[in-house]
């Protein structure tokens, strides 16, 4: 399968990346996922990308899931190999240092809110809907969807995981497992705003504070904190530090750039 | 494994492919070519199913002399270019770890700094006498990298670790196997023919089995023995299920060697 799944396009300071199969409300396959990998790799790489929106071609649905056709015939060990895949992928968004901004106007399920919870704000239409319906089709969430019971504590995971019913966008922002919602007609102007305000941050400031959330997420107090204090002397190896602080002192905007 | 590269020579030996770190005139110190040709190669030999077992060694004189000095020093970039150099470098040793197939080491010669790690972090480590094993950071004011600094208190102890890394100095092949850093010195005209001998004996084994068995005993230096016993039951369940297993117990009821596919 060499159509394009996933496209990637460049306009400095950002890297958009679309999910590009509208006919199947963007189902989750083995391209996409490669797409979407390869985009990462590019945009970890290119300094005058400091945001990434990951977003949809399909006016119904940001994704409705993993392709169901792509998995439902395979042995045990290649489920384990699909596994293994979608946390590559979903991965490589989580530990991307650059901020990930999922912009998301209808369904959002399954994998496709793995997806969204792999990157750092997630802004949604007002009709948006969310959901693990996993269950139904006789499996369990797995992969990234170990981090819902970090947005909307153990028991809505219990209820999103064991009814597979969907979350309408009023509910998904109520308990916090997205970050806006907007009326529909002004989701573009949103997502617009949050990537003015992320691309003006220092890039480096981004990075390592992405670097530290994802520990505070991984691992207990003391090592998050140990490993903050550690990582923040890179910080004052920048210009943007300097610029940071000089700036605060001189009563003026901060210009970073980058170095 | 048609594809040719700069600075790494493949070589076929049937189910066995052979893995050269080829910049002899540098005693194959890592450069950045090298380093993305390693984990681009790695990438491939991951999803060909028709190589059960690499092995790694060095053209020439060394095995690996880590990274190229003469682009380090003064000659390094900014912070961030000295990042993705050093995430250039951990890659290869998470490539290694995650290759599905067993890995095995063949050391030719001295494995210093990054080269050494490269060399520990392999399955199964077998050296020719001659070889010298080094974690050499210390001399140029570096600290271990490449997985250096979990692998060796694990290989060694804590205790030996630490005089290795603060002295930075050289140990010899028979030295190392005896403290346990490597798994056997042999006399450096056989090593390649010694190192057949085990490529050949795993890739005659079961595949499924050694994945997950390399994977369980890679994971069990980070977990407790409730997280390992949890990851064997579903291992385990999984090589019940195989034919690996069924062709396995056959052999074993009628007498004769299973043959593995």
């Amino acid at each position: 399968m060499t159509e394009i799944a996933a496209l990637y396009s460049r306009t400095p300071p950002v890297g958009r990346i679309t999910l590009s199969r509208p006919n199947v409300l963007n189902a989750i396959n083995g391209q996409m996922l490669s797409d979407i990998l390869e985009a990462v790799k590019q945009v970890q790489k290119d300094s005058e990308i400091r945001v990434v929106v990951l977003d949809s071609s399909c006016e119904s649905a940001f994704s409705a899931g993993i392709d169901v056709v792509y998995v439902k015939d395979l042995s045990p060990w290649g489920a384990r190999g699909i596994g293994q895949e979608l946390h590559q992928t979903f991965g490589s968004l989580r530990l991307l240092e650059k901020p990930v901004v999922v912009v998301v106007d209808g369904l959002c399920l399954g994998a496709g809110l793995e997806m969204a919870l792999s990157g750092d704000i997630i802004l949604a239409s007002d009709r948006s809907e969310f959901g693990l319906p996993n269950i139904k089709r006789g499996i369990p969430a797995i992969v990234e969807a170990a981090i819902i019971p970090q947005c909307v504590g153990v028991m809505g995971a219990r209820e999103m995981c064991f009814t597979g019913n969907n979350w309408d966008a009023a509910k998904a922002e109520r308990r916090g497992l997205v970050t806006k919602v907007v009326p529909a007609a002004d989701l573009e102007a949103e997502a617009q705003a949050w990537v003015e305000l992320l691309a003006s941050k220092s890039p480096w400031a981004l990075a390592t504070q992405k670097d530290i959330i994802n520990k505070w997420m991984t691992t207990d107090l003391e090592a998050a904190i140990d490993f903050s204090i550690n990582t923040v002397a890179l910080n004052w190896t920048t210009r943007d530090q300097k610029e940071g602080m000089r700036s605060f002192i001189d009563k003026r905007q901060a210009r970073f750039s980058g170095e | 494994m048609d594809i040719k590269y700069n600075t790494l020579i493949v070589k076929r030996h049937g189910e066995v492919l052979w893995l050269y770190l080829d910049r002899p005139e540098v005693f194959n110190a890592l450069d950045q070519t090298m380093r993305l040709e390693f984990k681009d190669v790695l990438t491939r030999i991951s999803r060909d199913q028709s190589t059960r077992v690499l092995v790694i060694t060095g053209s020439g004189k060394a095995f690996c002399s880590g990274g190229d000095l003469r682009s380090m020093g003064n000659q390094l970039g900014n912070v961030t270019e000295t990042r993705e150099r050093l995430q250039d470098l951990q890659e290869m040793t998470r490539s290694i770890v995650n290759l599905p197939q067993p890995v095995i080491a063949a050391v030719n010669g001295p494995a210093a700094g990054a080269g050494c790690n490269i060399a520990l972090t392999c399955d199964i480590v077998i050296a020719a006498e001659e070889a010298v094993f080094g974690e050499v950071f210390v001399k140029v004011g570096l600290v271990p990298d490449a997985g250096g600094s979990f692998l060796l208190p694990r290989l060694v102890g804590l205790r030996k670790a630490k005089e290795l890394v603060f002295k930075g100095e050289m140990v010899g092949a028979r030295e190392a196997e005896r403290i346990g850093l490597i798994n056997l010195a042999v006399p450096g005209p056989d090593l390649h023919k010694v190192t057949m001998e085990w490529a050949n004996k795993l890739a005659e084994g079961p595949a499924l089995a050694l994945q997950l068995g390399k994977w369980l005993l890679n994971r069990s230096l980070n977990n407790n023995l409730e997280d390992m016993l949890e990851r064997e039951e579903v291992s385990q369940v999984l090589c019940l299920q195989s034919e690996e297993h069924k062709e396995g117990v056959r052999a074993f009821l009628e007498k004769r060697k299973p043959v593995f596919k």
